[in-house]
């Protein structure tokens, strides 16, 4: 990434709308450049001085209500729920069962087994290296969080879909792959500092890998399952 | 903008992302440089 890409970037970055995969690249432009560096702490400044002195411009009520009631029309509108701030995570629920049928479609005899702990840490692991994050992002200058990120990884021989989420600085990789049996609830374990949740829902076995502590881990799984019909 | 994301700035003033975003960040650098003039005044 050059800095002409970074400051383009930049905004979005900074206000915490930039997709996992640019906000990476980013990042690593930022730990080698000081003046890109510099224009980041910039804005910090600017944000935090405005926010402290008298010129901040606090929207009256009657705005807010009619921004809000906008809001909440739109929201409606939208067959496919678009990730807002005030959740605590986005969840693709329509494409990741788009992607599982794709999948199951793919591994149509296959299924993988018992990956064990061992295994998807180190696929999790592999995955923050280099650039293999995910396969499928937007490229667009104007990318903004798209609501799903992923790749197609390998887990006991099997291929199996990777989700990709980020929750503040903890990557989230969501193994997925057919599984033919009962829903299961939730069952944590960890290793090497990871936190591993495993769970069943509607013929798919799903796998949450994430330096991101065990708590929120676990709600995110649950949240996850609600959203699978 | 009072914590709102693009999308949503997008949905409630009916403007397009791309052009949220633009629209933004010419807004900084101008409160910037604005701002910058004003202390320089002191």
């Amino acid at each position: 990434m050059n800095c002409k890409e970074a400051e383009a970037l930049m905004d979005g970055y900074f206000d915490g709308e930039l997709d996992l995969v640019h906000s990476l690249e980013l990042e690593r432009h930022l730990a080698e450049c000081a003046e890109c560096s510099a224009q980041l702490n910039r804005r910090r400044a600017l944000r935090a001085g405005l926010a402290a002195s008298p010129l901040r411009y606090r929207a009256p009520e009657p705005v807010k209500a009619t921004v809000r009631a906008a809001l909440d029309a739109e929201s409606e509108a939208n067959v496919v729920r678009m990730p807002s701030r005030r959740r605590f995570f986005p969840v693709a629920g329509s494409i990741a069962a788009a992607l599982i049928v794709g999948i199951t479609a793919y591994s149509l005899v296959h299924t993988a087994g018992e990956a064990q702990d061992e295994e998807v840490v180190d696929a999790h692991l592999r995955s923050l290296m280099a650039a293999h994050l995910t396969d499928v992002a937007s490229t667009d200058q104007h990318t903004v969080k798209p609501w799903f990120a992923g790749r197609l990884d390998y887990l006991d021989h099997r291929p199996v879909a990777a989700l990709v989420y980020r929750r503040n600085q903890h990557v989230i990789n969501v193994f997925v792959w057919p599984n033919p049996g009962s829903d299961d609830r939730p069952r944590t374990s960890g290793r090497n500092g990871y936190n591993v949740v495993r769970e069943s829902k509607s013929g798919m076995e799903f796998c949450l890998v994430s330096d991101l502590n065990r708590a929120e881990l676990q709600d995110f799984a649950t949240r996850l399952a609600s959203a699978i019909p | 903008m009072e914590g709102l994301s693009y999308r949503e700035i997008a949905d409630v003033t009916g403007v397009a992302m791309g052009t949220v975003m633009s629209r933004l960040s010419r807004a900084r650098r101008r409160l910037h440089d604005l701002l910058a003039v004003a202390v320089g005044k002191e």
